[in-house]
Parts: structure tokens; sequence; C-alpha cells
């Protein structure tokens, strides 16, 4: 288990890390085996025309990504599926990898496809999207132990009460060491750890919580199978 | 895995409910049939290899569950399951064997563990949907034996090694007025049933079952004795009912006793009006369906529904009645007559539980069938589920416009719209509709329907309570009664059967209102407050 920093508001800290992006659909109803390319291939370099411009407005000079996903469902139906397809323009060969795209995600959503039956696109969607280089990994760090000052006594009804560490999260450090129970405080939020784990700290300051080896293990069954 | 515990047991059971109902959701998202994607008329369950179902999808009809249940056991007897392979795949619409008319397709697939396929069949997925169209005389009561209703699939091999036989796929679109729509929902019968065999394999392999028996007689056995318990609990006896509805040509009376014992309730249809030369016959099937759900509305509601709790409620009737009608009779619009049995044993109930059992509703369906022709000479059909109001509930009012006890969704007025040129002018509560009571009727609907081509179309009614009212309970009023008559005109048009409307002329179609229950007398100041503000009262 991997609580980071700030978990307690991650969504928030995930809105500021998340790519610049702008994602717009746009209906456009065709069925395979009648299929415009002209009148896609225009629609979708408009749509991808305008969403680098408001990409770029809030990300100037950053290099982008653009998707692209077709509603789909066979005619007659009354519910589409999400085709994932290449960004195009399209060629004359359009209907035959629509229809094979589709299969692949109808096949993977509903187990098997309908031979003979005529496919169609409801709407287009396109994403421009800010490109976000993968994190770096974790360099290991040396292990610590870490000696948690504060004590509280503290009511779990599972284990009736008992002596439990308080840590200020701000007082770790990468390498620290320490056994549950605890309670890890930080403004946002406090990581409870029970008395069966321990929590090491990485190097980009995540509680990494083990659960410790249980000495009973083996002979019978153990809290994780329950 | 040792012998699960209780917890585990628990865990598997809910597991095996989730993965019918994301078997259900299959369903209704590949369907072709709007009845079944957008009023959810199909039926989903898991059964162990003797045929017993462990579990059913929330989402689906009463009439499509129990009696798929009994399917299955039918399936089982044609095709032994020791003979099964993988890839196999059964299909009916027998409506003897299946769920009450041809419209209704069921689907059964054994499951095989893929590493051990050996070891036989683990369980079975079984699944129905109301079709489009299987030819005849098409969703009416005008055929006289069932001969007349169009295609009849005997329980018969749908495919094998997981492909669907062609040249079945072939007579039944030669069979139906909508072969890309009933060659679709074939497709998404047979996809459900394998999805559900995908996740049950995934949950075996994820707790290290073998095989399901221990879980298939923890979920029965639990399930019977619950039901057990709180049949102990009531009085033993027989109590009978009796509830006559209007028929087509004559009333109809549905008479039962009801028979509450150690070992179960016993619900018997003697004294119930002979069958009817129309389709409004109901195959026994049907009848076990709907009764065993009324009952089950009261007693022991919250035990889960599989084969342990259903075994303690049986229904017999006896042959040539409307209610146990035999082959060939047809029984195209069984609903009608069907969907009214939860009334009638509620009427033996009451006399038990008189505090706990609700008033007579609407109950059948309104369902509006409509065709024409549009202006370039292309024909048009629309099906659309419509309600009436229930009956009050001995705690509250009754519900408006809702299908009880089908369960199934009213459907958008707009998708009628989208694919023919019906427009339904108005679609709105019935004031006064609702009977008074202590708790009020749920309101009935009132509906205007044209054409916005200035050309005629033809209504098929199948439509019950215009004559016999439901019946108030413990003092409460009756609801009002429903009826159509042309907008222009005032002329009446007859609710069972098929009219046709003049061109540039509207329909109205009045529907019934719930019952009441208790004392008007006794109505709470703010509810009868309420009333007079809505001015639905």
């Amino acid at each position: 288990m991997i609580v980071p920093p700030g978990a307690g508001v991650g969504s928030a800290i995930g809105f500021l890390l998340a790519p610049v992006s702008h994602e717009l659909v746009r209906t456009s109803h065709q069925r395979l085996d009648a299929f415009d390319v002209d009148e896609v291939n225009r629609i979708l370099a408009e749509l991808a025309d305008e969403a680098r411009l408001v990409v770029a407005e809030a990300a100037p000079g950053a290099p982008v990504v653009e998707t692209l996903h077709a509603s789909m469902r066979y005619r007659g139906q009354g519910h589409e599926i999400d085709v994932p397809l290449p960004m195009g323009p399209f060629g004359p060969d359009a209907a035959d990898r629509l229809l094979a795209a589709f299969d692949q995600a109808y096949r993977a959503l509903y187990t098997r496809v309908i031979p003979g039956m005529v496919a169609e696109v409801l709407t287009w969607r396109v994403r421009v999207s800010t490109v976000v280089a993968p994190p770096p990994s974790i360099p290991p760090v040396e292990q610590r132990p870490f000696d948690p000052a504060d004590r509280h006594r503290v009511l779990d009804p599972n284990e009736g009460w008992g002596d439990v560490a308080l840590v200020d999260r701000s007082a770790l450090e990468p390498g620290h060491r320490f056994a549950g129970p605890a309670l890890v405080i930080e403004p946002q939020t406090t990581t409870v750890v029970p008395p069966a784990f321990d929590v090491t700290v990485d190097a980009r300051a995540h509680l990494v919580l083990h659960r410790r080896p249980d000495p009973a293990a083996g002979a019978a069954t153990n809290e994780e199978d329950a | 895995m040792g012998t699960p515990d209780l917890i585990q047991m628990q865990v598997m059971w809910n597991r095996l409910i989730a993965i019918v109902e994301e078997q259900a959701q299959v369903l209704v998202r590949a369907s072709f049939s709007t009845s079944t994607r957008e009023a959810g008329d199909l039926s989903a369950g898991v059964f162990d290899r003797r045929g017993r179902m462990l579990a059913q999808s929330v989402t689906g009809t009463p009439g499509h569950v129990n009696s798929m249940a009994a399917s299955v056991l039918h399936f089982l007897d044609e095709f032994p399951v020791d003979e099964m392979a993988p890839g196999d795949m059964f299909i009916t619409n027998d409506p003897w064997k299946g769920t009450g008319h041809l419209y209704d397709f069921v689907v059964v697939t054994p499951v095989f563990h893929p590493d051990r396929p050996e070891q036989g069949v683990v369980a079975l997925f079984a699944c129905t949907s109301h079709v489009v169209d299987v030819g005849g005389v098409g969703f009416s009561m005008e055929g006289r034996e069932v001969y007349h209703e169009g295609l009849y699939l005997p329980l018969i091999r749908l495919g094998r090694d997981g492909h669907i036989d062609p040249a079945l796929l072939k007579i039944m679109r030669a069979n139906s007025r909508a072969p890309d729509m009933v060659d679709g929902d074939v497709h998404s019968l047979v996809a459900c049933n394998d999805r559900g065999a995908e996740r049950l394999v995934q949950m075996m392999d994820e707790f290290a079952l073998d095989r399901l028996d221990e879980l298939a007689d923890h979920v029965i056995d639990r399930s019977k004795a619950a039901m057990l318990r709180i049949i102990g609990d009531l009085p033993h006896g027989t109590w009978t009912s009796e509830m006559r509805i209007d028929g087509v040509d004559d009333p109809i009376d549905l008479a039962c006793a009801m028979t509450v014992g150690p070992t179960g309730i016993d619900v018997d249809f003697t004294g119930t009006s002979p069958v009817s030369t129309w389709g409004i016959n109901v195959p026994l099937a049907y009848t076990v369906a709907y009764t065993s759900f009324g009952v089950r509305c009261i007693v022991g509601p919250d035990v889960p529904n599989n084969t342990g709790s259903l075994e303690v409620v049986r229904v017999t009737a006896p042959e040539g009645t409307i209610v146990n009608a035999p082959h060939p009779a047809p029984v195209q619009i069984r609903h009608v007559v069907g969907q009214m049995l939860p009334d009638t044993v509620f009427g033996a109930l009451a006399q038990i539980l008189p505090e706990r059992v609700p008033a007579e509703g609407t109950s059948a369906l309104w369902n509006v069938l409509l065709d024409g022709h549009w202006e370039d000479g292309e024909r048009f059909i629309v099906l659309s589920f419509h309600s009436g109001g229930a009956g009050a509930r001995p705690y509250a009012d009754g519900l408006s416009a809702t299908a009880f006890p089908s369960g199934v969704r009213n459907m958008p007025v707009e998708i009628n719209g989208a694919i023919s040129p019906i427009v339904f002018w108005r679609k709105e509560l019935r004031p006064g509709s609702g009977g008074a009571g202590r708790h009020r009727g749920g309101h009935g609907q009132i509906m205007e329907i044209g054409n916005r081509e200035n050309r005629p179309f033809n209504i098929s009614a199948t439509y019950e309570r215009t004559e016999h009212p439901p019946r108030g309970r413990n003092g409460g009023g009756d609801g009002a009664t429903g009826s159509l008559r042309l907008a222009g005109s005032g002329e009446r048009v007859k609710p069972l059967g098929r009219s046709r409307i003049p061109a540039g002329e509207r329909l109205i179609m009045e529907f019934p209102g719930g019952a009441g229950f208790g004392d008007p007398a006794e109505r709470a100041p703010a509810a009868a407050a309420e009333d007079e503000q809505s001015g639905l009262a």
C-alpha cells in the first residue's frame, strides 16, 4: 500500500499535474456501407484545429498528441460503443479500417461480432493533449529506524484499547522505517497504520505500508484470504 | 480451497449476483429490440449443473425470470448435461417450455472450465429477451392457435463450438418481418451468456473453486430455510379469492385457493374460467412465474430469488383453464391475463396479512401497439410499453403510471416519434383516476396520439380494466376504469382487438388508476391538501 504526500487532496493535485487537453465531439452519422471519407476527414481536421488552438493558449509551444474515438454500433442497436482509432485522415480503405477497429472493441465488450451486419458511426471525438513524460523511477534509499516519540491511547474496535504511535509526517525523511500501530498526521489527512503493518518512507516521501510476515501463516488462514 | 466459511460463501454468492447483473447489462447494451434495451423486458441467470437457479439479475421481469428457471430443467431433460460439450448453445421459444409466448427467446449455454473441460459442465447460463417479430399474426391476440402466432422453435441446439448454426439463423430470418433485428438479438443473447461464463470462470479461479456444488447447496438451502421460517410464522390454513376481469367476448374469473402449511405455500386455480378462443391464454409456466412472484412480494420479498426460495411456492391449475392453456391454444398476449395473477393471490394474502397487502392496480401493461404506412408506402410498427396506476400500498400511495407487477419501464415516447410518423400529443397523469383511501391509488395516464402525416393508422388494443376496475382494499375506493375514444368524433374504440384511426383523427387513451387502501376519512390532512393542490385528486 502506497500513500503519497497530500493523498487527502490527491484529486486537486492531480488536476494541477494533468496534461492540458481539449476534447471536441461532433455528430456525423456514417454507415460503413455508405461512408463519406471526405466529409469525415473535413470534420476531423476541423475538430483537431479547434482543439489545438485551445491547448496552445494554455500551453504555448508544448508538444501535443491527438487521439480519435468513434461511437459506433450495429445498425438497429440503441447503445453505442467507444472505438479507439488512429488519428486520420482516412484513405479509401476507411470503412474497412473502421470495421476492423469496431470488431475488436465489440468483441472485447460482448465476446463476439455479428457477421454480415452493417455497422455505423454516430459521433466522432477528437482529443488534443500535451505530452507528459512518465515520472522517473524512484531510487532506492538506505533504511534507518525512526522512533516516534509521541504515543496516544486509542480505541480500536477490533483490538480494544492500545498505545498507538503519533507521527508528524513532516518530520519523516526518506529511508525512515517504523512499525504500526501508528497514526501519520499531515494537514490534509491522517494515515492509519494497523498493528500488522510496517511503514517505510521512499525517496519521494511516499509512505509504503508492508504487512509484517505472520508467524502463524501457513498454520492457519491468514487475514488476506478471509 | 478448503471448506469455505460462511463469510466466504456470502462473498461468492454476492459475486454470482454481480455476474448475472453484468450478463443482463450486456444483453441490454447489445440488444436490437427496444423492449429489451429501453424497457428491461429480459432476464438473465446462472444455474448449477442440475438446473437449479442460483442467482438472477435484478434487471428483468418476473414473467421471464421464474419461467426461465423452469425452462432450464426442460433443456436438461432434452440435452443431458453429461453429453454437452464446450461451445454448445441451445435455444427455444416454446411458450410452454420457455417463457409463455413465441416472442421470447430463451438461450442456454453450458460453462466448462477451459483448463479442465474433462471435468464437464460446471454451471449453465440462461437468458431471455423479447424479440421484435417472429412472423405470424404479429403481436396481437388474433391468432386462434399457436400455429398462427409465428415461428415456433422447440428446445433445439443453437450451435456448437461457439458458432451459431447458420441454417437455423436463416430460418429465423426468413420467418421474421425484422430479420436483422432478430439475427442481432440472437447474437446478443449468446454474447451475454458467454460474458457470464467468462466471469464465472474468473471467479472460480480467484476463489480456487473447482466446482460450484457447495456454493449451490449453500445458496439454495439458506434461501429455502429463510422462506420456510417466514412461512412458518404465518397462520396455516386455506384462503380463497376471486377477481373478475374484462376478457374479450366474456368476462374472465380468476379464482385461487391458497394453502399455507409447514412445507410451503400451495396456490391452486381451480374455478378459473376456461381457455379463450383469443390469444390471451396463459401457459402454466407463465402462471407459475407471476403467481409465485405475487406471493413473494408479500412473503419473503428480501430473500434472494433462486430455486431454493421459489420451490416453496407451488402452483397448480386444472388443464383447460385460461391459466393452464394446453398446446396449441393461442398465447401471444398472455401477459394481459398473467399479470393479473399477483392481484388474484393478493386477495387471499390480504386475509392472512391485512395490513401488508396492497390494493389492486392496473396490473396488465397498457402497451401501445400501432402500425400503418408512411406516405411513401413503407410500413411502420410502434410497440411501446406503458402503464396505468398501481394499487395503493398499506403504508403509502400507489405508484402512478408504473408497471406492477411486470417491472418494465415505460418507454420514452420520443423514440417512437423518431422511428414512425406517430406523434404523442399528450402524455400526462389522469386526474381522479386513483382510488380514494387512507393511501390513494396511483394515477393512470391520458395519452393523445395522432399521425403527423394525414393518413390513418391502426391500433392493436390489448387492454384490461375497462369494465372491471381495480378494487380497493380495507375500505379504499376502486380505481377508475380505462377507455379509448377518438378525440374529434368522441366515438369509442374497443379495448381489445384491432381498430383503424381515421386520417386526421387522434386517439385518446385513458389508462386505469390504482385502487385505494384504507378508509379515505383517515387520509393524512397534509396528503389531502397535496391532492387538492396538484389538481389530480
